[in-house]
């Protein structure tokens, strides 16, 4: 029924936006590694655009700022580390099955949905740091590993991962590319706009909100389990982490234009590397530039840097032609 | 208060600041809820139901600050209104979108961000966007205040062309020029309650309308 809502009212120039998009990462992604041999980092960087699109979902769409929004990839995370560990159950599945936790739990959280502004971001804060204490409690040890971490190194392999990384992270942009050119994009940016006229256009708010929201909590689970795979063993501290897994994200949304699509893989592209650079210089200082950086955005360009960036393009390619 | 809106039925609302005008369409369109009593909708009650259920069912409003889109292109603006509100079949929403800017003249802007619509224009558009449901009662929040009288004639013009298309409409309205141009009957709100109801030519003469109006008249 609502879900004919969800196909594309207008297919046209899609395809160009999707190269435009898988292309670059591709090179990068294949490329990147050669140059900086690192794997990790661009195996981070596939997590983070992840994460990026993720919250664009959410934040970028509907305008609702989940301040707690790192919990679904760590529940991600932890679903499919447990399901390796005690159920022995494959890597694929544990992750898919580890992204679906992270969607439940954000349906059991969608009544937050009914709050706004400063209240919902709190609130999301609140519920980060509640279901950190559950999965770090010493009375879980025999399924989270508590405080102690939880290790499944029997399946690791860090290039099938990084692959499989790479790949959904472009995925994942073009999921956003999606939504954005479909009707239940313009749906959610109508909500961002009024949330209360928008109801009397016929959309309910709080039901295209949760489908949001339960996209974005998927994605980032997924994101949750491929990271978690990658390290193979983990504390709580590891994937639950506001600064890390959250307030970074948000950064790197505003940073590159928050509601666009190509805004959040350019912003995270290019803070993420700066971020991993700067960190070989003054690993103290990052988050005090990150924390300046975070309120010059808002201040001075809330819009982030995707308009230059499509002023740039449009020098190089000039409209007429392929566009 | 009691009050029925039938089916045909053009009714103006008038009354004072603040006698609750803007607060029964709020009422009406589910923005609020009644803290009591029973809200009727061709017999069934609505009292609870969201505001999009009941954009779904036929209830559409304009506000008297326009609420449009403003992140959003004019004709995006309309397109959400005919694709989430009650027109089933979308085969012709291109036309049905072309119609309604052009009935409320926003052709030309439809590819303009509705935030940079002046008033008259965002008022025009809230209009639009309640048009594209397909509202079988439309609500009119104070539509011609602060336009100037050749503004007013042409709204009072679309909106007589507007109650061709929709069973009942409700024109709240503070001018009284547009309110005799668009309709006959009207009922007058003082403090919540109905304190007339009956044509306009004789609410005019009113002891209690006058008194609402212009203060307690001196009995000679």
């Amino acid at each position: 029924m609502n879900f004919r809502r969800f196909f594309l009212s207008n297919p046209k120039k899609i395809s160009t936006d999707a190269a435009l998009l898988i292309v670059p990462l591709a090179a990068l992604f294949i490329l990147g590694p050669m140059v900086i041999t690192n794997q990790a980092i661009f195996m981070e960087l596939a997590v983070y655009i992840m994460l990026a699109d993720a919250l664009n979902i959410v934040y970028g769409f509907t305008g609702y700022l989940p301040f707690g929004f790192g919990v679904f990839f760590a529940v991600g995370a932890y679903g499919t580390a447990i399901l390796i560990t005690h159920d022995a159950w494959p890597v694929g599945a544990s992750i898919i099955a580890g992204a679906c936790f992270a969607a439940l739990l954000s349906l059991l959280f969608t009544p937050m949905l009914r709050l706004s502004g400063a209240y919902f971001a709190i609130s999301s804060m609140a519920a980060f740091e509640a279901v950190y204490l559950i999965f770090s409690n010493t009375q879980l040890t025999f399924l989270t590993g508590g405080p102690y971490g939880i290790t499944f190194t029997q399946v690791y392999n860090p290039n099938l991962d990084y692959m499989i990384a790479a790949i959904l992270a472009a995925v994942s942009a073009l999921v956003v590319l999606l939504i954005s050119k479909s009707t239940f994009g313009i749906a959610l940016r109508a909500i961002r706009e009024d949330r209360f006229a928008v109801e009397l256009s016929g959309v309910s708010s709080l039901r295209y909100r949760t489908y949001a929201w339960l996209i974005s909590s998927f994605v980032s689970g997924i994101a949750g389990g491929l990271y978690g795979w990658y390290l193979g063993f983990f504390y709580p501290e590891a994937v639950f982490s506001l600064t890390d897994f959250s307030v970074l994200v948000i950064i790197f949304v505003l940073f590159g234009g928050r509601g666009t699509v190509y805004g959040p893989v350019i912003g995270t592209v290019i803070l993420f590397l700066a971020y991993q650079l700067l960190s070989l210089y003054s690993a103290n200082l990052l988050l005090i530039i990150f924390g300046v950086l975070l309120v010059l955005l808002v201040l001075f360009i809330p819009n982030g840097i995707e308009p230059l960036f499509r002023k740039i393009v449009k020098t190089i390619f000039p409209p007429g032609g392929s566009d | 208060m009691d009050l029925s809106l039938y089916s045909g039925e053009t009714l103006g609302l008038i009354g004072p600041n603040g006698s609750g005008k803007t607060t029964l369409i709020n009422v009406v369109s589910g923005l609020l809820y009644a803290d009591g009593g029973s809200l009727l909708f061709y017999g069934s009650r609505i009292d609870r139901m969201s505001p999009h259920r009941r954009s779904h069912l036929g209830i559409n409003r304009t506000f008297q600050i326009p609420h449009p889109f403003y992140g959003l292109t004019v004709r995006e603006n309309v397109d959400i209104a005919l694709l989430f509100g009650r027109m089933k079949k979308r085969t012709d929403l291109e036309q049905k979108s072309e119609d309604i800017l052009k009935l409320t003249g926003l052709s030309e802007l439809s590819e303009h961000r509705a935030g940079s619509l002046n008033t008259s224009q965002k008022k025009m558009l809230d209009l639009a966007k309640a048009l594209a449901t397909e509202p079988r009662i439309l609500l009119i929040d104070e539509l011609a205040a602060g336009l100037n009288s050749n503004e007013t004639e042409v709204v009072a013009g679309l909106l007589r062309e507007v109650k061709k298309n929709v069973d009942a409409m409700l024109v709240v309205e503070h001018v009284m020029n547009f309110i005799k141009k668009v309709t006959e009957d009207v009922v007058v709100f003082d403090a919540g309650k109905v304190i007339f109801s009956g044509r306009f030519a004789d609410a005019v003469r009113d002891g209690r309308v006058r008194e609402v109006y212009l203060g307690t008249v001196r009995s000679s």
